[in-house]
């Protein structure tokens, strides 16, 4: 029980964590699960990448994305643990694997029949639209309170109100839910209220 | 309650049944009211998306630094050696070294080397990743270097139950990593292993290595020689390494 909340402890005790820490410890960014994780996980993944026609560099990123797609899974809460933490990452590795083997054949194969291919990015991937959002989100989030910035960036990344609460220290759960409602208004109206928001509004239409 | 209020709610799915069909009902049928509504969703798909990205971001590099500093400590006692009156010292000792070893035994550390590549085993990685029951601290101690570890957790349950192939796999291993192969052997001696299965396999494939890097050329030929008439995964190393040996 005392591993689900104070990871280090485990470590501290020279125990293995377990499945449910390790879980959380990749949703709270815990460094020492991440580095347990890696150092149990990563030379198995390693040995598989190479044994399949990979590379070192190649595993390296095939092991970095398995461990993104676990964390939104984690932080969506739609992990669900059927088997052992190792069986999930090597199957999520596999499949990763698996599929660029499959897209490497098919841009080769392109490549062969269609050699010249330009590609034009949608709004969404524009670089210079997408560095403007984050000008005017910085410009009005950083204006905010600090614990209204804490309460928004759990409340956008799954946190339910009780776990506000809790890291908060709040009182009681209607503080909270009020709490993260002022500021979500706030940040909202501010956001909304910049002429540069109509102009972005209008350039990804 | 303004309107803000009224979007805020629906966005954030805190209206009931009854509330989000009238909200959607106004959506569809009042166009200021729409206008004002994608204005106020443009802005909280912003907030959102700019947070979950941060979010990620911060997660990443913390991963990130995670991986180069596992990597940095692997490579540290390269780096340590960067002084260049080192550089004679060590082609001395690595010269004396190579000496030793090819005096002593011209071929069995280097068919050792060759052959003997647990993290590339396929049985062994199937078993490592499945539930494992008991033994699987052992098996994590092995994935972490901690051989000494291994060989007391397998020790364990080899007493509680002689016929733990997986248990008497790791501990083989184990023994291989720190040079305590002869004890290995010993205690696999009496044992009369099934080769009808990939553990038993197993345990042929590395007692004939862990024979090889002993010396005992002669007893490794006997395991591989099974290996070779049953079908598996080690087979065809199998024959290759007696091939080795017969040269």
């Amino acid at each position: 029980m005392i591993c689900n909340h104070l990871p280090f402890f485990c470590f501290e005790m020279m125990k293995l964590p377990t499945e449910e820490s390790i879980v959380n410890g990749i949703r709270d960014h815990n460094s020492k699960i991440l580095q347990y994780v890696y150092d149990t996980q990563y030379p198995i993944i390693e040995g598989y990448i190479v044994h399949n026609q990979g590379t070192r560099e190649q595993a390296k990123d095939v092991f970095q994305e398995a461990m993104i797609i676990i964390y939104k899974r984690v932080k969506s809460g739609k992990l669900e643990l059927s088997c052992k933490f190792g069986t999930y990452v090597y199957a999520i590795c596999k499949n990763i694997w698996i599929q660029e083997r499959k897209k490497y054949l098919l841009r080769a194969e392109l490549l062969r029949q269609q050699p010249l291919m330009v590609n034009d990015p949608g709004p969404a991937d524009d670089p210079l639209l997408q560095n403007h959002l984050k000008v005017l989100f910085d410009k009005h989030f950083y204006e905010l309170s600090e614990d209204c910035q804490k309460i928004l960036s759990m409340y956008f990344n799954n946190f339910n109100v009780e776990e506000i609460r809790t890291a908060m220290n709040y009182k009681d759960l209607h503080h909270a839910a009020d709490r993260k409602y002022r500021c979500k208004k706030s940040l909202i109206k501010r956001i909304v209220n910049d002429p540069l928001f109509k102009q972005l509004k209008n350039e990804q239409r | 309650m303004n309107n803000v209020d009224l979007f805020i709610k629906y966005l954030s799915g805190d209206m009931n049944l009854d509330e989000a069909g009238s909200f959607e009902e106004k959506l569809a049928s009042d166009p200021g009211f729409k206008e004002q509504y994608e204005e106020v969703s443009a802005a909280y798909n912003l907030i959102r998306d700019q947070l979950q990205k941060r979010d990620l971001d911060d997660f990443t590099k913390t991963l990130l630094e995670v991986m180069e500093q596992s990597d940095g400590k692997k490579s540290f006692p390269r780096q340590r050696f960067r002084s260049w009156w080192y550089v004679p010292l060590l082609l001395a000792g690595s010269l004396a070294i190579l000496l030793t070893i090819f005096r002593h035994n011209p071929d069995g550390n280097r068919m050792f080397s060759r052959y003997y590549q647990p993290g590339e085993d396929p049985v062994l990685l199937a078993y490592s990743q499945s539930t494992r029951g008991p033994t699987e601290s052992g098996i994590l101690y092995f994935q972490l270097g901690q051989y000494a570890k291994t060989v007391e957790v397998m020790s364990e349950l080899i007493a509680k139950d002689t016929g733990n192939q997986l248990a008497l796999l790791y501990y083989l291993l184990a023994s291989i990593e720190t040079g305590m192969q002869d004890l290995a052997i010993e205690k696999l001696a009496p044992l009369d292993l099934r080769i009808d299965h990939q553990l038993g396999q197993a345990l042929y494939w590395y007692r004939a290595l862990a024979l090889i890097k002993m010396d005992r050329y002669e007893e490794a030929s006997q395991f591989l020689l099974a290996l070779i008439q049953q079908e598996g995964p080690y087979q065809s190393k199998a024959r290759s390494l007696q091939k080795n040996l017969l040269k």
